[in-house]
């Protein structure tokens, strides 16, 4: 298993699968070839669901194979006495601040003391294992303390400087919790007792866990895309092409088609492009359809006039709410995700 | 340039009465008057007229699916045009249908006429059929003829999609009636809107005129008369067609030299 998500991430590094079709630099084709010419015609066949140019990022995957070569790389240091000898397994503390790898990720955990201090130990710490930990999602607990953005930001250009990436802030205290959102870090607010949702896996929160379907190329006029997974499209989605996921759909390019987001219901989905012209717009099962009949068809063709801005369109109660992003909450897309 | 093969060229379009047969014939004649040798196949079995618009349906002897079924050979079936001497016509049957045909046959057939010319123009059907897969078979290279209404772009991007798909095809673009009053006004979309859309190569723009839809029903192509700015244009399609670099028509008010050039037929 791990050596086929190893295999799986090294074909995603490799290259965007553009080299494996030498006839069609430009855009790639989607879809299997000869099987499907009988049905060319039908909206329902997913026909990219066999694209050879798409990948799934699997990030769990990424975390499990980075936890596998923390272990290795501990264990060689260990026979070599670089180190001095520690138990394997158990946290390495060091007063207040305590690092822990698991399997798919690292914990730090913030104790007592004042937050220069903390600071200090933290980097010290990652200063002696940085090469442990290079590539791991970190999970901050923090406990009641209460920070400020910045001081959360502290933490996070420290752990960016160990090519750490902090994924989850846990935190018991409600102004933190907002502080960490506005940061775009996705956090989790504790019970003041502290008890039972403390015991949270860094995965459940870890903003690329979910699974990715990356979509290279435009998808045109009777074109249907249809994933599970989230889906990410870097190009255009032309009038008549259909996306349809049971996550997220983002788009980096022009959506002019019709998307669906959380397609098994999740009402929390989110479809967000660079420019949101959409035919029609479905998150969990509710529709908007584009209001200003006139100038619709002309605009959805790409008319150049109006706005350009990227929008994100969520489900507010009942109805799908389309915002331009520089307006909606800030935090980026894990702020709609809390 | 005699002893090179010639290429295959499909023209397409997906939705019917865009300009198909139009442009077929008048690229053919514009690659013609520019001493080349073309022969245009008319691809729509069933319902041909790519022999109407060209203007030579009284010297239609055989057809298309003569030569297939081995009723006679494929000099035979050749009708040559009445103005531009390197120009022949394979004209389709009329009383048979699509599926008298294969595609494999097809591709035999047009491997055979590019031993006898240097473009082979095909003409489609409407549709994305069996008659579609016929025409796209054999070809080298695709053009797709689009006016800039909203129902001929989504065929358009739905036919582009399919090439793209089952074909490994990047085909070019001719934007057909294209209308620059009404773009520059804003209550068209204009050429760069729908480049944006369909974002394939452009190889020529062609301006609506009325002019156009008299030469056709006369059998006289358009590209004839060069007092239109439409045959300009499918001149330009055809050095672009040869590999010359040419650049797009300017849709703006001639300058009086211009018009001057023009008037004697420059």
């Amino acid at each position: 298993m791990q050596a086929k998500l190893a295999a799986l991430l090294d074909d995603v590094t490799v290259g965007n699968g553009r080299a494996t079709q030498p006839n069609n630099p430009v855009v790639p084709a989607a879809g299997p070839q000869s099987t499907t010419h009988a049905a060319n015609d039908a909206p329902t066949v997913p026909g990219s669901s066999a694209n050879p140019t798409a990948h799934t990022l699997n990030a769990t995957a990424e975390v499990a194979q980075i936890a596998a070569q923390i272990k290795s790389i501990q264990a060689a240091a260990e026979r070599l006495g670089a180190e001095p000898p520690k138990p394997p397994s158990p946290p390495l503390t060091n007063g207040a601040v305590t690092i822990r790898g698991r399997g798919d990720g690292v914990a730090i955990e913030l104790g007592k003391g004042t937050w220069p201090e903390l600071l200090e130990q933290l980097r010290e710490r990652l200063a002696q294992a940085a090469n442990f930990f290079r590539g791991a999602s970190v999970a901050l607990d923090i406990g009641a303390r209460p920070l400020l953005e910045s001081e959360l930001g502290q933490v996070r250009t420290l752990l960016t400087e160990h090519e750490m990436r902090l994924a989850l802030v846990r935190t018991g205290d409600e102004r933190t919790f907002e502080a960490a959102i506005a940061l775009g870090l996705a956090a989790k607010l504790l019970a003041s007792d502290g008890s039972a949702d403390a015991e949270i896996e860094v995965a459940d929160a870890n903003v690329g866990t979910g699974r990715y379907f990356v979509y290279y190329g435009n998808l045109r006029s009777g074109q249907v895309l249809e994933r599970r997974e989230h889906i990410l499209v870097l190009g255009d989605v032309n009038p008549g092409a259909a996306v349809i996921s049971h996550g997220d759909i983002l788009v980096w390019g022009r959506m002019r088609g019709i998307a669906h987001a959380g397609a098994s219901g999740d009402r929390q989905s989110l479809i967000l492009a660079l420019q949101l012209a959409p035919i029609q717009l479905h998150i969990a099962g509710l529709v908007a359809i584009e209001e200003q009949p006139a100038p619709r068809s002309a605009r959805r063709w790409g008319r150049k006039a109006e706005e350009k801005r990227p929008e994100v369109a969520h489900l507010a109660g009942e109805q799908v709410v389309i915002e331009p992003w520089d307006e909606s909450k800030p935090g980026g897309l894990a702020a709609f995700r809390r | 340039m005699g002893h090179m093969a010639g290429i295959i060229i499909t023209v397409t379009s997906g939705k019917g009465g865009v300009g198909k047969t139009t442009t077929v014939a008048n690229v053919a004649a514009a690659l013609a008057l520019a001493g080349r040798r073309v022969i245009t196949v008319d691809g729509d079995i069933g319902l041909r007229n790519l022999d109407l618009v060209m203007g030579l349906e009284n010297q239609i002897m055989h057809d298309l699916v003569d030569v297939v079924e081995g009723r006679c050979r494929l000099e035979e079936a050749l009708v040559r045009d009445s103005r531009a001497k390197s120009l022949h016509l394979l004209p389709a049957a009329q009383t048979r249908n699509k599926s008298d045909v294969t595609p494999q046959q097809m591709v035999t057939l047009c491997q055979e006429l590019c031993k006898l010319a240097d473009f082979v123009l095909i003409d489609s059907p409407a549709g994305i059929e069996h008659g579609f897969q016929n025409v796209v078979a054999p070809a080298d290279q695709i053009l797709i003829v689009t006016t800039p209404d909203v129902s001929a772009l989504r065929d358009a991007d739905k036919v582009i999609y399919l090439l793209e798909r089952d074909w490994k095809r990047q085909p070019g673009l001719i934007l057909n009636r294209y209308n620059h009053l009404l773009a520059r006004a804003g209550e068209m979309r204009g050429i760069d809107d729908i480049l944006d859309i369909l974002s394939i190569d452009l190889l020529g723009v062609v301006p609506d005129d009325g002019a156009i839809a008299l030469t056709t029903d006369r059998g006289i192509p358009a590209v004839y008369n060069r007092r239109l700015y439409a045959s300009q244009a499918y001149r330009n399609i055809a050095q672009r067609l040869m590999g010359n670099n040419v650049p797009l028509m300017r849709f703006d008010k001639p300058s009086f030299w211009q018009r001057i050039r023009r008037w004697f037929g420059g």
